[in-house]
């Protein structure tokens, strides 16, 4: 009898043990840690993929993500759908400018169809915006203040919409 | 404009790549050389009748298929290749920490005995993280070798991964210590799709600070480490099968740079 409890309980422990490792591994990412920036924030004027010319300064007063990000890329890939929900959750006092690394627009234009980013793609075809914001890594984030300032950058991805994310970012607005 | 790039850059190369033969063997043998910390590591050996012999330092991958059908073929046309398993040699796993635990000492040791029982024209070549043990390596042998530099003839780097922390958005990147050491000849080939490829000129600036001459060249349509990834690109595909043809090529640069 005594036996039969301990199985029972030994049981009962590794169905415990499971669902936990289950619904730890089902959890999403917490944010990554984004980084102060203290430097001056680069000019930034380049062209969407529709050909429409887009220029940083235009945002003054909305906070702006900027992210350098190119289609072989499989983290930036990865973290766009959270770039959406960030994007819905913020609303129009926030901004998405996500910057292409240096590729051909057929190309992009390909995975923009796949992907469906709901924000604004520009290019950046000779690299010179990559050049003069100092980008040398895929997804490279910088955030802005609706004063102009870099507040925050981030190389990698992360979940965007994650709640601690989010509530760092509302704090710029 | 990329397909044009994509067109001049193969056209250039093309007569490289077919001088290096479509058909090759995988004849070699491995040769046990006794290292400084006395572990024995397994040396596999191309043998060629050419004055050249290439070294090369896996990266933690360890040595692919691609790299020893690339051996194969250039040996079979007279270029001498060395294919030391120093991850082997120290019972050290698959793993990019594990090349930081390789000492300097056994690629001092391994430039030595290639320059010493060869007698060719030695290169070093390494890919990815493997580059940064191949650089320190090479540090270490340049400080105990100084009136010896022309013994080696240069250093062929694919993709190399020598950041020595996660690049930071908005800032310069930093590389290890090795870089800016060395005054051996460089010869850098990267993907053309991978962010590294915009930090090639930072990097060539660095490693020309300690004298040595490097040149630079992108492979068009290829990410890093191009030939060991399982799902490849057409232009990836094509890249790896004329890896023979890209190393060959960068001797060639190697040797107009040094002339």
């Amino acid at each position: 009898m005594k036996k039969y409890i301990c199985l029972i309980v030994v049981k009962v422990l590794a169905v415990f043990a499971l669902v936990g490792v289950v619904v730890y591994t089902m959890m999403p990412a917490s944010a990554a840690e984004l980084k102060p920036y203290d430097g001056a924030t680069p000019a930034l004027k380049l062209n969407t993929l529709q050909g429409d010319p887009v220029d940083l300064e235009q945002y003054k007063g909305k906070l702006v993500m900027v992210q350098f990000w190119a289609t072989y890329c499989t983290p930036c890939r990865i973290e766009m759908p959270s770039m959406n929900r960030l994007q819905t959750r913020l609303g129009d006092n926030f901004v998405i400018l996500a910057v292409d690394m240096g590729e051909e627009a057929a190309e992009v234009q390909q995975f923009v169809d796949e992907v469906k980013p709901e924000f604004t793609i520009l290019m950046d075809e000779d690299g010179s915006a990559l050049a003069e914001w100092k980008v040398f890594a895929a997804p490279a984030t910088f955030i802005i203040d609706p004063a102009g300032k870099i507040q925050y950058t981030l190389f990698g991805a992360t979940e965007w919409d994650a709640d601690d994310m989010v509530a760092q970012l509302e704090a710029l607005m | 404009m990329k397909n044009k790039r994509l067109a001049i850059f193969w056209s250039l190369f093309l007569p490289l790549l077919l001088a290096t033969g479509p058909a090759f063997s995988q004849k070699n043998e491995i040769v046990l050389f006794d290292l400084p910390g006395g572990d024995i590591v397994d040396i596999r050996q191309y043998k060629a009748d050419g004055d050249k012999l290439l070294l090369g330092f896996a990266c933690d991958e360890g040595t692919g298929e691609a790299e020893m059908n690339a051996a194969s073929l250039l040996s079979d046309t007279s270029m001498e290749i060395w294919m030391p398993d120093l991850l082997s040699a120290h019972f050290l796993p698959k793993l990019k920490s594990s090349l930081a635990e390789i000492p300097s000492e056994d690629v001092v040791s391994l430039i030595d005995e290639a320059i010493a029982s060869s007698g060719k024209q030695v290169y070093l070549i390494s890919s990815g993280g493997g580059s940064a043990l191949l650089l320190r390596g090479l540090v270490q042998w340049e400080q105990q070798n100084p009136d010896r530099l022309n013994e080696l003839n240069g250093v062929i780097l694919l993709y190399p991964r020598l950041n020595a922390k996660a690049p930071e958005p908005g800032k310069d990147p930093v590389y290890i210590d090795a870089v800016g050491k060395t005054q051996t000849p460089i010869a850098i080939l990267e993907g053309s799709k991978t962010p590294n490829s915009w930090a090639l000129p930072a990097l060539k600036e660095k490693m020309q600070a300690g004298g040595s001459l490097v040149t630079t060249a992108l492979i068009p349509g290829v990410r890093g480490f191009f030939y060991e990834r399982e799902k490849q690109s057409l232009p990836e595909d094509i890249a790896t099968s004329q890896l023979a043809g890209l190393v060959r090529a960068s001797v060639i640069k190697l040797d107009m740079l040094t002339q």
